[in-house]
This record gives C-alpha cells, sequence and structure tokens, in this order.
C-alpha cells in the first residue's frame, strides 16, 4: 500500500509540474519579446519595412498576383497584352479580362491589389502605434510614415475610388471600418501629405523624402479632375506650383541617356526622385522577386543574351503601339525588343551565332523563326484569339544584363524628373483649356529631346500638334511599363472610350473604377460596392 | 456499374452464409438442480445448462443456481462465454466448476491503455489477425492492412521505395487540415510511422475506427487509431526464424505512347490532322527510363523465453531498386528487448530498442517520366553532331534528368521506449511507459553542369534535420468483478513534446563536377552572395489527462464511458484544454434468454456510441503574434533586414471538435462459421481549423487561421468472414467488407468569418486554374471545371452549363462541378484456403463512385503542343464519338473530357505457399515457400497508371504528370523456423 501511496504522490507531483504548456519559440520573436526590448537601434529595421512593402506594387513569384499594381495597370491600357500563344497564357482568360475590360469582383488581381494595399497600410498604423508605445518616435518618422500610408491610400484612391480610411493599430474587437467615399480619402490624402510634408528628410534616394512627397502630392491634384473630386483652388496652378518646385529645386535632371534610370545599376541615377530598391543578391527569388523579364522574354532569350536564369514569355507590345514611334525615336529600342533570338552562347544549337527557331508552343508554329515582331498575328479558325510565341515586341526598357538571375538589380522607378515636366506640361495644358501652348510643348520637347540622335525642328511637337491624342503618346513612347498607363487614358477621358488590338469596343463607364473585391465584400459587410459591379448577395 | 457487380456479390455471400437452420422438438422428465461456480469460487452468472442431444435447457441465476427437468439419465452440458464447456451426468445439488477458457481469454481487443474481452466491447473495432495480413513482398508493414477493415483505406500511390508509406483515410474526410491519416500505437506506443517496425514482427492489429472509441487518445485520435500488436518478448521457447525473398517489380500499368515508328505514321493515322517531324532516330524513350527493378528482403529473429521472461533480437534488411533508373532504397532495422519479472511477478519490466538506417538515391524522377511519354519517339538521346544531350523544350530530355541529377538521402530512426507495470493488488495495475524518438536525415544532392539549359554550372543542396519527440505516460488498470458486475477503468496522465530542427544549404557555379555536394562551399555563388543557406528550430507539447470505465453487467448490458482532457501548446492562453469524451452501449442479445433457443447464434449484439474527438493546427504559435526578420532593404547607406509580424494571430483559436454517432452489430453463427460486423455512422466536425479571409483592416493581414464551419460524413460499414468449409484436408476462408461514406460541406461561416467557398489544387501549367472547389453543400474533392459534351471543327471544347444550356470554356458562369476525386465505396475481398499442404491466398480491393483528373491527358491529349512531342495514343479517340481530333487549335483545358471515372477492381496479392512438415525431434520446425503477387491485376477503365491516387487533402483524385509510377511485383520468398 505505501508503494501505491508513494507512486500517486509522484504522479501528482507530475500533474503539477506537467501541465506547462508554455513553448519556446526559437527562429521569430514573440511579439512580447519584440516589445519589451524595443530601442532605438530597431528603428531602422521596423521602419525598412515601409520601402520592403513598396516592392508589392512590381515584384513576386506568382504570375497572378505578383506585381499587381505594375501589371494591372498596364495589363488594361493599350500598351501591354498578354496574348494567348499557344496552348499557354490564356489561363482561362485573367489577361483578356483584363485586356478587353470584362474583369469580375473574383479575379486575383483586383483582389490582391485591395489587400496588399491595406496590408502596407496595416503596417504603416503598426509603425506609428510601436514607435509611439516604444517611445522612439521622432517627428520625421511620423511624417515619413504618414506620407508612406498615404501613398497606398492614393493606389486605392486610384483604383477603387470609395475605400475604407483607416489610421488606427489598436481598434476594439469586432470592429470592423466603413467604406468612405472618394472626396474623403482625397481630402484625408491631401491632408496627410501637406502636414507631413515640412518635418520630412529633406532629399534621400529610395526614401519618402520632401520631394518624393511633393511629387506624389502634383499626382493628387492632376488626377482629381478626373476622379469627380472637388478641390479648394485650382488644381492645375497647384500642380504647377508643387512641379515648380521640384524643378527649382535642381536636384534632379534629365538624364542624357534615357536608359540610364533603368540599368541594373540604376540607383545612381539623378533622374530618379523616387525609387525602390532592389537587388538580385540580397532579395532572393523566394523574397518578392522582380520577374517582369521572366514574364516577357521567351525562355530561349537565354541563350541570345547568356542569362542565368530561363524565361516565361508572354507580355509584349500592342502592335498599335510597337508601331507608333517615330522611326528615329531612340526609345523605342531602348523600350522594347524586337528581332531574331541567336544562339550566342552555342549552348543549345552548339554552333554560337545560329539564328533559333520556335519550339513551338503551337503546331502552327512549326519550323517558323523566333523572331518578335511588332505584329501579332492571330491564328486563323481559334475560338479564343490566339498567337504564337515569338509575336509581339518584348519589354526590355529595364536592362536586363548578360548572366541574369530569376530577379532583376534594377531598382524599380517609381517617379522621376520628365515625369515632373509632363505633369506641368499637361497642367497647364488642361489649365488652357485642353489647347497647348508653347510652354507646354517646350517642356514636353525638353524630354523629347534626347530620344533623337539629331533633334530637328521636325522631330518637336508643336503647338498645333499637341492634341489630346498626341500627348498620350508623347506619354506612352515616354513612360511605358511605368505603372502608369491606366491613369493617363482616364485622365484623357479615353480609358473606356478608345479601342485597341484585341480590346475592340468601349467599355463600361464604371470600369474607371475596380470593384471591390468579393472576398472582402463577404468579411466585411461595411464595405459597399462601387457603382456598376455585383455583389455577393445580389443587392 | 463494377460498384453494382460487387454489392451483388457481396449479397450473395451473405445470403448463401445466412441460411436458417431448424429448431428441434422439446420435452422433459425429472428436475435436476445445482450451482455453478468459477475457479475462484464465485458464481457463474448466466451460464447455459442445456441437455446433451436437446435444446432443453435453462441459464443459471445470480448465485449461480439452476434447475432443470431432464429425462433420466440425461446428461447436462454446462457453458458459458469464457468458460471451457463442461459434461456432467444430471443430478441435484450439483457443484460444478468451470475453468476459465484461456483461448477465449486471449480474444481480446486493444483499445488503448488496456486491452477487454471483445465480448464486452461496445465499440467499433477491427481486428486483423497476422495470420489474415496481407503477404508477399509489402513495401511498408501497413501495406498488410490493404483492403482487410471495412471503412479504412490504405493505398500506396508511389512506386517510388524513398516514399514507401501509403497513404490512409478512415470514413472519410472530416477535417480540412493536412493531416487526415489514423494515427499509429505500436505496442501501447503512440508512433509517427512505421519506420521501426518490420512486417515479420506484427502479431496482430486493431483498428479503432468509431469516434467512441479512438476519444481515449482524444485529439491523436481524431482520423482514427491503428494498434499494432507485434511478437516482441512474448516467447514460451526458444526459436529462431528466418523470412525472405527476392522480388522483381516492373511498372503496374504503361501508359500507351507511339513508338517512333507508329510516330511516323501518325500524318496517316490522323487523316492528316497531325504532321510528325521525324528527326530520324528511335528513341524507346520509357525503355532509357524503366527497368525492371530487383529487390530482396531478409528478416532474422531470434526469441527466447519461458512465458514471462523473454528477449529477443530481430533484424531486417531490404534491399529495393527502383523501376527508374537511378532509385533505389536500403533499409537496415534492428530491435532488440526484453520482458522480465520481478518481485513475485508483480512487477513487468519490458524494453524495447529499435534503431533503422536507410540510404537511397533519387534522380530527377517527376521530369524524367514527363519526359519518357513526351519526347518525340525519332528524336536521339544525344545530339549527333555535338555528342551532348538533345534538348527538348517544355520538359527535360529523360535521360539526362536520370543521369545528371542524384538525390543521395540518408536517414535513421532510434526508437527506444520502456514500460514498467506494478501489479498492485489483483485488480489493480500501475503503469509508467516512456519512449523517446529522434529521426535523423541528411540528405545531399548534385546536378551537374549538363543537368538543365540554365547556366547555373553545377548545382548542390545538402540539408539535415533532426526530429525529436518523447512521450511519458502514467497510468493505472482496474479490474474486477464484483458477481454480475465487471468494472475495467484506466485513467492515467500523457506528455508529449516535439522539437524540430533543421538546416539547408544551397550552392552552384562549381569550377568541377567531381566533389557533387562534397566541397560545399567551393560554389562560386556563395562569392556571389546567392548561395542559400537557412535553419530553424520548433517545438510544441501536448499534455493530456485520461481515464475509461467499462461497465458490464451479466455479461449482457455493457456500458463504456472515457474522458481526455488534451491541452496544446498550440492554442492561445485561454482555450488550450480541450475536453474529448464519448458514451458507448451495448447489448448483448444472444446472452438474453430469448436467444438460448437460437442456438446457431454464437453472438449477436447491438452497439451504439457517441464520442467526441479534437483536432489541433498543424503548425505551432498560431495564436501567438510573432514578429520575424525577412525582405532586406536599403537604409541610411546600407542594407538592412526589416522586421515585421509574421502573421495574424488569432489568440481565440480553438479545438476543432468531431461528434460521432456509431450503431453497430457484431455477430458470430455456427461456431463462428460466419462471423461480421454492421456499422452505421454519423460524424459532424464543428469548429473546423482553416485559413479565411478577414477584413484589412482592422486585422493585420488578409488571411487568419480560425474555427469556422462544419463538415458531414456519414456512412456504412459491412464486414463478413466465414470459413464455409473446414476439413482436415481442407479449409476455406473467405472474408469480404465493404464501406460506404458520402461527404457534405455543411457550412464554412460563422458569424465572424465567412467565405462561401474557396478554390484549390492546381492544373499546372499551361492552363492554370484551380481544379477543387469547397463549397457549402458540396463535398471535399469535387473537381470544379468545365463539362464538354463534344468538341468543334475549330477544335473548341462544346461545353454545357449546369442547367443544359450550351456555355463556354474559361467563363466562370459555366464552370461546374465535373466530379469527386473521393472514392465513396471501397471494398475488399480476401480467400483464404489451405489444402494439405498448401495454401493459397487471393486478395482483391476495389473503389468506386469516384473520379481522376488525368493530368498528362489534360496537358498533353492535343496536337496543338507541337510536332516534337510525343503523345498518348489516346489522342487517337475523337471525342465523344465525334467527327474531330484534339487537333491543333485545341489547347490544354480544364474539361470533363479528362475527368475520368476511376473505378477500379484489383487482384491485389495472390499467394501460393507450400509447407513441409517435419518430425517432431527435427531441428528444422517449419519450412514455407512461397510465390506471390502483388498489385497484381487491375479491372478498370482508367486509361492513366493506376487509378489508386491520392486521395487526401482538398484537391484529392488527380493523377499528376509527375507521379512515379506504381509497380506491380512477382515474389520468391521461404520461411523457415529453428
Amino acid at each position: 500500500m505505501k508503494k501505491i501511496l508513494t507512486f500517486l504522490l509522484a504522479v501528482s507531483i507530475a500533474f503539477v509540474s506537467c501541465t506547462n504548456l508554455d513553448e519556446t519559440v526559437y527562429s521569430t520573436m514573440t511579439a512580447e519579446e519584440y516589445y519589451a526590448n524595443f530601442s532605438d537601434s530597431d528603428v531602422p529595421a521596423a521602419l525598412g519595412k515601409l520601402y520592403s512593402d513598396l516592392r508589392l506594387l512590381y515584384a513576386g513569384n506568382d504570375v497572378h498576383t505578383h506585381g499587381c499594381w505594375l501589371y494591372t495597370n498596364e495589363e488594361v491600357g493599350d500598351i501591354w497584352v498578354t496574348p494567348k500563344r499557344g496552348g499557354a497564357w490564356y489561363d482561362t482568360g485573367i489577361y483578356y479580362r483584363l485586356n478587353k475590360h470584362r474583369w469580375d469582383y473574383d479575379d486575383a488581381h483586383i483582389l490582391n491589389n485591395w489587400r496588399k494595399a491595406y496590408e502596407c497600410i496595416n503596417d504603416c498604423n503598426r509603425l506609428l502605434y510601436e514607435f509611439e508605445s516604444a517611445g522612439v518616435s521622432k517627428a520625421s518618422m511620423t511624417a515619413e510614415i504618414r506620407v508612406a500610408r498615404a501613398f497606398w491610400y492614393f493606389v486605392l484612391c486610384d483604383m477603387y475610388g470609395n475605400v475604407p480610411i483607416e489610421t488606427k493599430y489598436d481598434v476594439p474587437d469586432g470592429y470592423l471600418p466603413e467604406t468612405a467615399s472618394r472626396q474623403e480619402v482625397f481630402d484625408f490624402i491631401i491632408k496627410e501629405l501637406t502636414e507631413s510634408r515640412p518635418d520630412l528628410i529633406r532629399k534621400e534616394y529610395g526614401r519618402w523624402d520632401y520631394y518624393a512627397t511633393t511629387c506624389l502630392l502634383a499626382k493628387m491634384y492632376l488626377n482629381a479632375a478626373s476622379w469627380g473630386v472637388s478641390v479648394e483652388g485650382n488644381a492645375w496652378t497647384k500642380v504647377v506650383e508643387y512641379c515648380d518646385e521640384i524643378i527649382e529645386s535642381k536636384n534632379y535632371i534629365i538624364e542624357p541617356d534615357y536608359k540610364a534610370p533603368f540599368v541594373t545599376e540604376n540607383e545612381n541615377s539623378k533622374e530618379i526622385i523616387m525609387g525602390v530598391v532592389n537587388d538580385e543578391v540580397y532579395n532572393s527569388y523566394d523574397d518578392l522577386p522582380w520577374t517582369l523579364h521572366l514574364c516577357t522574354m521567351h525562355w530561349k532569350y537565354c541563350y541570345h543574351a547568356n542569362t542565368v536564369t530561363q524565361f516565361w514569355g508572354g507580355c509584349c507590345a500592342t502592335p498599335e503601339f510597337a508601331y507608333s514611334y517615330d522611326p528615329d525615336d531612340l526609345r523605342y529600342g531602348k523600350s522594347w525588343f524586337e528581332g531574331q533570338l541567336y544562339d550566342n552562347t552555342g549552348a543549345y544549337t552548339g554552333v554560337i551565332g545560329s539564328p533559333l527557331y520556335c519550339d513551338p508552343w503551337d503546331s502552327r508554329d512549326e519550323g517558323k523563326l523566333l523572331c518578335h515582331t511588332k505584329d501579332i498575328p492571330l491564328f486563323e479558325g481559334d475560338d479564343i484569339e490566339t498567337t504564337g510565341e515569338a509575336s509581339g515586341v518584348r519589354m526590355l526598357k529595364y536592362e536586363i544584363k548578360e548572366g541574369c538571375l530569376n530577379r532583376l538589380s534594377n531598382d524599380f522607378v517609381l517617379f522621376r524628373y520628365p515625369d515632373v515636366l509632363f505633369m506641368k506640361a499637361e497642367a497647364l495644358y488642361w489649365n488652357n483649356g485642353g489647347t497647348a501652348t508653347q510652354e507646354v510643348c517646350d517642356l514636353i520637347n525638353s524630354v523629347r529631346e534626347r530620344a533623337f540622335t539629331n533633334f530637328t525642328e521636325d522631330k518637336k511637337v508643336h503647338v498645333g500638334e499637341l492634341d489630346d491624342d498626341r500627348f498620350l503618346q508623347e506619354y506612352g513612347w515616354e513612360f511605358c511599363t511605368e505603372g502608369w498607363r491606366r491613369e493617363q487614358l482616364i485622365r484623357f477621358g479615353q480609358f473606356t472610350t478608345k479601342t485597341w488590338f484585341l480590346h475592340d469596343s468601349p467599355s463600361e463607364d464604371y470600369r474607371k473604377l475596380f470593384p471591390v473585391p468579393r472576398a472582402e465584400l463577404l468579411a466585411n459587410s461595411k464595405l459597399s460596392q462601387n457603382p456598376g459591379y455585383p455583389t455577393p448577395n445580389g443587392d | 456499374m463494377n460498384t453494382n457487380k460487387l454489392i451483388k456479390a457481396f449479397t450473395a455471400l451473405a445470403g448463401v452464409l445466412l441460411m436458417l437452420s431448424s429448431v428441434p422438438a422439446f420435452a422433459q422428465k425429472s428436475l435436476s438442480t445445482g450451482a455453478i461456480l468459477d475457479e475462484q469460487g464465485n458464481p457463474v452468472i448466466e451460464a447455459a445448462v442445456i441437455e446433451s442431444g436437446t435444446t432443453n435447457g435453462t441459464l443459471t441465476n445470480a448465485e449461480g443456481n439452476f434447475s432443470l427437468y431432464v429425462n433420466s439419465g440425461a446428461t447436462l452440458e454446462i457453458s458459458c462465454i469464457g468458460y471451457v464447456t463442461e459434461k456432467v451426468k444430471a443430478g441435484t445439488d450439483l457443484n460444478i466448476v468451470l475453468k476459465e477458457d484461456r483461448k477465449y481469454l486471449e480474444e481480446v481487443v486493444v483499445v488503448g491503455y488496456g486491452s477487454i474481452r471483445r465480448s464486452t466491447l461496445a465499440n467499433s473495432v477491427a481486428t486483423v489477425k497476422n495470420e489474415d495480413l496481407v503477404q508477399g513482398a509489402v513495401v511498408n508493414p501497413l501495406q498488410m492492412l490493404q483492403g482487410k477493415v471495412a471503412g479504412l483505406s490504405v493505398g500506396l500511390t508511389s512506386g517510388d521505395p524513398n516514399s514507401d508509406d501509403p497513404q490512409m483515410m478512415l470514413r472519410g474526410v472530416s477535417t480540412l487540415l493536412c493531416n487526415q491519416e489514423p494515427i499509429i500505437v505500436v505496442d501501447g506506443v503512440i508512433v509517427g510511422n512505421m519506420n521501426n517496425v518490420s512486417p515479420d514482427e506484427i502479431e496482430s492489429v486493431d483498428v479503432l475506427k468509431d469516434g467512441a472509441a479512438a476519444a481515449i487518445y482524444g485529439t491523436k485520435g481524431n482520423n482514427g487509431v491503428i494498434i499494432i500488436t507485434t511478437k516482441r518478448g512474448k516467447a514460451d521457447h526458444a526459436s529462431i526464424s528466418y523470412h525472405g525473398y527476392v522480388a522483381a517489380e516492373s511498372i503496374s500499368h504503361k501508359v500507351e505512347v507511339f513508338s517512333a515508328d507508329e510516330y511516323r505514321n501518325l500524318y496517316q493515322l490522323t487523316d492528316g490532322a497531325f504532321t510528325p517531324l521525324d528527326n530520324g532516330a528511335s528513341t524507346d524513350w520509357m525503355g532509357e527510363v524503366f527497368r525492371t527493378a530487383f529487390n530482396h528482403y531478409h528478416n532474422l529473429s531470434l526469441n527466447s523465453g519461458d512465458g514471462k521472461n523473454s528477449y529477443y533480437v530481430n533484424g531486417t534488411v531490404n534491399c529495393r531498386d527502383g523501376i527508374m533508373k537511378g532509385s533505389g532504397l536500403d533499409k537496415y532495422q534492428v530491435s532488440t528487448g526484453f520482458n522480465h519479472f520481478f518481485f513475485h511477478d508483480k512487477l513487468q519490466v519490458s524494453t524495447n530498442l529499435s534503431y533503422v538506417t536507410a540510404t537511397g538515391t533519387q534522380v530527377s524522377e517527376e521530369s524524367a517520366y514527363l519526359g519518357s511519354r513526351i519526347a518525340n519517339p525519332t528524336s536521339p538521346v544525344y545530339n549527333p553532331s555535338t555528342g551532348a544531350y538533345s534538348i527538348f523544350a517544355e520538359v527535360p530530355n529523360p535521360v539526362r534528368s536520370i543521369k545528371e541529377f542524384r538525390e543521395d538521402i540518408n536517414w535513421h530512426n532510434v526508437d527506444i521506449s520502456g514500460k514498467a507495470s506494478y501489479a498492485a493488488t489483483d485488480y489493480l495495475t500501475l503503469n509508467a511507459q516512456g519512449r523517446f524518438t529522434q529521426f535523423s536525415h541528411f540528405n545531399g544532392s548534385y546536378a551537374t553542369k549538363y543537368f538543365d539549359e540554365n547556366n547555373y554550372n553545377g548545382q548542390a543542396w545538402r540539408n539535415t534535420s533532426a526530429n525529436k519527440s518523447g512521450t511519458l505516460e502514467l497510468y493505472g488498470q482496474f479490474s474486477k468483478r464484483y458477481g454480475r458486475h465487471d468494472i475495467v477503468a484506466v485513467a492515467g496522465y500523457s506528455y508529449y513534446s516535439y522539437v524540430s530542427e533543421n538546416l539547408y544549404t544551397y550552392n552552384y557555379d562549381f569550377p568541377t563536377d567531381a566533389f557533387e555536394y562534397n566541397n560545399m562551399g567551393l560554389g562560386l555563388a556563395l562569392k556571389d552572395g546567392n548561395a542559400t543557406m537557412s535553419t530553424g528550430k520548433t517545438e510544441n507539447k501536448l499534455i493530456s489527462f485520461f481515464s475509461r470505465v467499462n461497465y458490464s453487467y451479466a455479461d449482457k448490458y455493457i456500458l463504456a464511458l472515457s474522458l481526455r482532457e488534451d491541452g496544446s501548446s498550440k492554442f492561445g492562453p485561454d482555450h488550450r484544454w480541450g475536453t474529448f469524451y464519448s458514451i458507448s452501449g451495448a447489448w448483448r442479445i444472444s446472452q438474453e434468454g430469448f436467444m438460448q433457443d437460437i442456438s446457431w447464434f454464437d453472438e449477436l449484439k447491438l452497439k451504439l456510441s457517441y464520442g467526441v474527438t479534437g483536432v489541433e493546427p498543424y503548425a505551432a504559435y498560431l495564436s501567438k503574434q510573432t514578429y520575424s526578420y525577412g525582405s532586406p532593404t536599403y537604409m541610411d547607406g546600407k542594407w538592412i533586414y526589416t522586421i515585421s509580424p509574421t502573421a495574424v494571430a488569432n489568440p481565440d483559436l480553438k479545438w476543432e471538435e468531431k461528434h460521432e454517432l456509431d450503431l453497430g452489430i457484431d455477430f458470430s453463427m455456427w461456431n463462428r462459421t460466419l462471423s461480421g460486423s454492421f456499422d452505421l455512422y454519423s460524424r459532424k466536425t464543428k469548429d473546423l481549423l482553416y485559413t479565411y479571409s478577414v477584413p484589412v483592416p482592422p486585422n493585420l493581414a488578409s488571411t487568419i487561421y480560425a474555427n469556422v464551419g462544419s463538415i458531414a460524413n456519414n456512412g456504412v460499414e459491412i464486414q463478413l468472414s466465414g470459413t464455409p468449409i473446414k476439413t482436415s484436408d481442407l479449409s476455406v476462408n473467405i472474408s469480404g467488407n465493404v464501406s460506404y461514406n458520402t461527404n457534405k460541406i455543411l457550412s464554412l461561416s460563422n458569424e465572424k468569418y465567412s467565405r462561401d467557398y474557396m478554390e484549390v489544387g492546381n492544373t499546372g501549367s499551361p492552363v492554370q486554374k484551380t481544379t477543387h472547389i469547397v463549397k457549402e453543400g458540396g463535398a471535399v474533392g469535387d473537381f470544379y471545371g468545365w463539362k464538354s459534351t463534344g468538341i468543334k471543327k475549330n477544335g473548341a471544347w462544346i461545353v454545357e452549363n449546369e442547367d443544359g444550356s450550351s456555355g463556354s470554356y474559361g467563363s466562370d458562369a459555366s464552370r461546374r462541378v465535373i466530379g469527386n476525386g473521393i472514392p465513396k465505396i471501397f471494398a475488399g475481398l480476401s480467400l483464404n484456403a489451405a489444402y494439405k499442404n498448401f495454401d493459397l491466398s487471393l486478395n482483391f480491393r476495389g473503389a468506386f463512385c469516384y473520379q481522376i483528373l488525368n493530368q498528362y491527358r489534360m496537358l498533353w491529349e492535343t496536337f496543338q503542343r507541337g510536332q516534337q512531342y510525343n503523345y498518348p495514343k489516346t489522342i487517337l479517340d475523337k471525342p465523344y464519338g465525334g467527327n474531330y481530333y484534339i487537333g491543333a487549335n485545341t489547347s490544354p483545358s480544364y474539361v470533363s473530357y479528362f475527368v475520368e471515372d476511376g473505378d477500379y477492381v484489383k487482384l491485389d496479392n495472390l499467394t501460393l505457399g507450400y509447407n513441409f512438415h517435419f518430425r517432431s525431434d527435427s531441428d528444422i520446425k517449419s519450412l514455407r515457400v512461397y510465390v506471390s503477387a502483388m498489385n497484381f491485376f487491375t479491372f478498370t477503365g482508367y486509361k492513366g497508371i493506376d487509378p489508386e491516387v491520392d486521395f487526401t487533402g482538398l484537391a484529392p483524385g488527380i493523377e499528376y504528370t509527375s507521379r512515379y509510377p506504381t509497380t506491380k511485383t512477382a515474389s520468391l520468398g521461404v520461411k523457415l523456423g529453428f
């Protein structure tokens, strides 16, 4: 019996000491540990999140969700197209739905733009809260975070218009934010930017500094009219004022070479006002890789350009746009890859310099040379428009360096100086009732100049020539593949009225805004859908 | 079609065996009285007292007394389950002592933390004895259970020697989480896998099927429990035995593609729809990749003991080459231990030490197999002018995949367990058992400079891990009979901890291929900053208190209750403890007086049970907000890591619960000539754990791990076993089982989180679509695509909408459920026959009512792919008997044409053995020689490799192009005993 008692005693002791379910966290940190030890030295790592978040605009390794902002805003426009190539790149129609303005509120791009923006906004709200709680807040840091947050609201205001404004991190349980009107969102962004601007770092590459913020303010006012929001005073004058402030600072130049802001080591370009840093070494493939080159180039480009990586070969320029360049415009060759691919390494054919042929992805391409053309001929008789693997010129604006890996090192250019000159020109143009003046033409010519070896009079744009269509073309030639095409088309009233390549009929006016994604409507009952789009319950 | 046939076959079998027997007449003369006692002098209640040769009889009362009018000079037969039947002359005031039937008592069922007599079991527990397990060249001991237990499906979906763990499913999919497989308990201890048990060590297997039986294991038992009892430490004499076999393996079914000559004729064969590209050579790519593989197995075991104290050593060697050239696995396992009694047999101590080590090789199997089917058969392996590998788009040269990439696999598993049982009194035993196990692996891979088109210039990987788990369990068992009341109870405590650590390294750009992965630092990618290194460590704990009481009254009415408290560190502090319980009752109708006239019923038992088990999340730390470093950026003039929250923590995360109701009948007739069971069950899972969308803001990220929704599984299981012939020369045993399960997703929403559906699975490139939908009202495994009814002249699929109207491929409005990947019916049929020295066993197994997405056909059955490829021969079928081929204008599409019926019947195992007999003084005690075939023949209309595909997870029923084909095996074996 004594033994039993001893045993039971041992068991009871075990019960007490062995009900401890605490677990050790080894390779991450608990929130308690993080907060308890937070100090000034932790600030850069915490603040750095603002900038690694910006890579969500254009980077990623999932073909349907990566680089949502860049891809969405270009695919829906008249410059990019991702045609179905043989059996590939149809993906049950997602690219055609974007290009032909037939997207629905379930599409991955629609959901991910929304989600990524709000995840980034949350990071900003969190950082404001954490810095405040830890007592490490400084005016310049608070300003920087508020501007970073305002930028994401700018993205939302541009794409979805009516969205909830959330500025708090510690919200009560069960709290759900409500949709705010586009006007409220616009006013909020302006307030945040103007209040924060004086406290910001003056100038530092890759940061939300004073000038990047000034540029964003100019963009806000430039879009105000097309967004249908009212502005105190004259919006065009404000655009010009902000642009002048940047111009007069003399911090930025138009690089003599159009390619300079887009080369692999572009971080030293004095043209860039706001760049997002990338590095093939620091940002590995599983950490938001910048894969534009993979999306556009044919896989055999690896033999042509001696790269380490292979490619996927989908998106290219629409024929109309490829043909629209002046034959002497150097920007065409610096933005697009046209022509035959060769086995420059000899690894594929065994003979260096042999021309490469189609794989083919479609049996109708059998025996054809792998030569990228401006034309995108469609195969006859297919239900769904289908082309070959070689058609269309490919995006080469961002340099693809020799030995390139499956992610680019080129920094992403968000704002650059020529954009400021164009914004000022456009503001003056609209302020003049949509008619060009010599000042407008001078501004555009100042950017055009480097595009021509001999910038003779006939290469300049003149007052009589510069109408809406030409202005849009000027934007396209200079800023293609930078993510602003949708916005430009909307400002010039052509987004839903113009037709191009496969986008052969105008679309509904409500498509100037994207729908609130279905998943978000389901998750938050306080959201309201944009006009024209369905809701999950059908009401 | 196949389904109906099988059901009919089972019905016929049951019908034949269920013949009614006649009831003889009745008579009486003089009174005989007496008392029936057991060996301890306790009355035996409700023992049957029958006049020999008649049906005249009665039962003893609570004091063990009886009285019965009999013919003069009659003999009484006294029988009671659990006792040896006695015959005595009729008389008055008889005192009859019944001896315990040792054989009967041995028929116990292991139910977790103890065992109970089958007669007092109130749950659905299937027992498979050693002799009934699948024979032959099994690659994993669990394979021996294939087709043996109604409701338990065990399938080997890969022929890869390096992934020989079969998939298992019990009673349908009841959780959305990845782990849907039953747990395995070996000799009382939960183990993660069967690595440390050799097939020859298995004595018997018990499968706890219903939620009530499994509830004693709480969360671990949620998907059912497979309890393995080994032969370890039970010897009553010294013996040495050897079992060995040699086997030849080949691909189970070759998908037919065109040979070089056929390919050259495709223009004629397709009426001009396809023009082949003749590259001049004739290559049999399948032949380049596959081979007939040989393997051999040897098991030597030494056992010694006196029935109590014993020890054993068991060693197994299994060398298995893969059917894909370059792949294989050699496994060496040894286990040893002892079982010893101390202190007048009151203390029993047993230990087991087991070690297994394996070395294997893998090649780039996925691409090699696909390549062997799609590489142009007129292409040479090597470019004749350069001598380099021929290069194909989309898929690597299969020979290159085999020769230029190799992964060397090394793993070992140490398993140490011990148990001490102290018999404190006759009725109370105290137990302490512990187990420590460590699985470690250290693999190395190398892709040479010639592996692919990427200019990596040689790539090397080296990775290692160590997973340690420890279990400590303390429990007491109580067993006592008070007159008619029989109580068996158990209560205890369990502590489980798990720690996992890993290291991964990758480097490329090596000066030479000579060192492979053995000089990792030499790759220039390390200097360039492109090498990868990562390490990690996680831990979690599970603590439990458990108890169970089995009460039976007069061996007639049985009540069992169990209660378990599981505490998991994966939940938030307020939700860590989950309460799981069960209540079960059984009524042994055959023990009732009114049944005594029906003498052909040995046993008839009605069971009803209700049990609750739970599920914890797969990953640790989900309830805890954690911060991690990641995504470097450039700040203040240097690169730094940024820090941010890892995911949205859910401190409200709680246990997912499965509630299960089971109604069953067990029966046994004509002295066990026919026995079986019939079960109806209904399982409902509440608070499903899964990833749900949440609004951002206020949440940090758009998805959260939460408890939402419920799933129901309802089904029927029938298990029958009969011995229609039993003579001294010939015996035949037939057993069969069939199970039917339906699955329904009841809800995916609650007041806080809502979700009307989720799409899962992936068709692969270039179709790029999800394959399955998980939707309220639907079932897990629903394929979600486009229903095709024909193909147009322009190559477009004719698509039909749900309402029968015509739709269009790719449009969401036309998308609908086009099948389900989980079989609704599983069935098994085993036949064991022995004639003189010969024995024969046949095992059939089938699954019905499900579909398979044939990914290879979906992606490659269209001539649009181009002339450099080969195609499946099914491409010559014009879809739906129409007029057009799937020609150059048809893109690979996710249409129902490629979602095929999977129904199959397999002759899974065929074994013929011969037993030599020896004189009793011979040194050799036994010798058996056998030939056996595994996965011998499959009856199916399915066009892929094997209709037995992966049915676990949320995207079941896809046969991927990357699948390592299953195999069929012929073996010759010998078993020798000394």
